[in-house]
């Protein structure tokens, strides 16, 4: 646990060395990152090659959920996905996202996104995502 | 007089000839660069780090070959210039064709830099063009956007130092927000091939606040010295697998 502690500390110590003003980050506080971390199994090393991405899939399985609960009439799930507030008034105004047609391809598509692993549809501003 | 003038056509036009000959078989003598090195690679997230360590070989135009050791277990991919990979895990003699989106031969720096993308970080290629140009200090810091919009990322920065090596490559998306940034440091030049030993990326991409760190230590460059790896085939009896199939032989390699 402390370990994770320390990790956590040099993780934001690295943060607020590096912004996107400089163009030289510091090593040592890097470095300092890599030396309290621990090191996983090997086995769980191999997982980038067979599992899809951590937190992007969870939001992406919750948008998908509240899609197709029917919330997704009403753009919720475009919502979760981060995506600028007035799209949902234009699901709604559009009676339901273009009489419904578009949470359901909403859905498939996060169905494609979420087998394939991606984020393609997290923070997109577009009233359709998938155009 | 016209026997002067046949002769001398009659001996130069073979030498012309010959010439022409002895250059299209040389060229692409010349053209072909063997590259080489090795990479430990440790990933960092919320305290858990991964060690990966890989063997890049690169011949310029021809494939890109890695041998991936992770613990105990090892294997082979290779990645043809039109940009299919294949894997093969000697434990099992099975092969295994990866999509592009999973793998990618300009998602390693050593073929980036081995087919010149160093100017502008493979930006061009990936659909992006040079917006503008400006000066910050000592850096020269060029934004690139993408050609077709709808993309997640929304501009890109690369800043260069006095010798105008890229050392900061950044991605932002629309409202602005940092995607991943790329620092690049401890520049070793090798027979005229320049490249950085030392990469760490800070991506933000799977959570909005936490990071990933990356590392990437190079070491053992090698330039134009030609390797076995370098021609690695993937054996023909390998057993091809799919994705699914193989799983659970990825993980755990049969005994």
């Amino acid at each position: 646990m402390k370990k994770f502690f320390a990790a956590i500390v040099a993780l934001l110590a690295v943060a607020a060395v590096a912004n996107a003003a400089e163009y030289s980050v510091d090593e040592a506080a890097i470095d300092a990152l890599f030396t309290e971390a621990v090191v996983e199994a090997p086995a769980d090393m191999m997982a980038p090659m067979v599992s899809i991405g951590g937190d992007a899939t969870t939001t992406n399985l919750i948008a998908l959920v509240v899609d197709y609960v029917g919330l997704g009439l009403f753009g919720i799930h475009r919502l979760i996905l981060g995506t600028n507030p007035l799209n949902c008034l234009w699901y709604i105004l559009t009676f339901g996202g273009i009489f419904g047609v578009l949470p359901v391809v909403d859905g498939v598509m996060l169905i494609v996104d979420l087998i394939q692993g991606g984020a393609n549809y997290l923070d997109n501003p577009k009233f359709i995502m998938w155009l | 007089m016209s026997f002067t003038r046949n002769r001398a056509v009659g001996t130069g036009r073979p030498f012309f000839i010959l010439l022409a000959l002895l250059f299209a078989v040389s060229a692409p003598l010349h053209a072909q660069r063997f590259f080489r090195v090795d990479v430990e690679s440790k990933t960092v997230h919320k305290g858990s780090m991964r060690v990966v360590n890989k063997e890049l070989y690169y011949s310029r135009g021809g494939n890109l070959n890695i041998l991936w050791k992770a613990g105990d277990y090892s294997f082979y991919s290779t990645t043809s210039r039109f940009g299919f990979t294949t894997c093969y895990y000697p434990s099992t003699n099975q092969s295994m064709e990866l999509d592009p989106n999973m793998f990618n031969a300009s998602d390693e720096i050593l073929y980036m830099f081995a087919e010149g993308g160093m100017e502008d970080m493979g930006l061009n290629r990936a659909g992006f063009l040079l917006k503008s140009t400006k000066k910050d200090g000592d850096y020269t810091v060029r934004r690139y956007e993408p050609r077709a919009s709808g993309s997640m990322c929304a501009w890109a920065e690369v800043a260069y130092d006095k010798e105008f090596r890229p050392v900061f490559v950044a991605y932002y998306n629309k409202k602005g927000k940092l995607i991943t940034k790329t620092y690049l440091s401890n520049y070793r030049t090798e027979k005229g091939f320049t490249f950085p030993m030392r990469v760490t990326e800070i991506s933000y991409f799977m959570e909005k606040n936490d990071s990933t760190v990356k590392l990437d230590l190079y070491r053992n460059l090698e330039v134009d010295v030609p390797r076995e790896l370098h021609s690695y085939r993937i054996p023909a009896d390998a057993e091809a697998t799919s994705l699914k199939d193989n799983l659970q032989s990825i993980i755990k390699p049969k005994e």
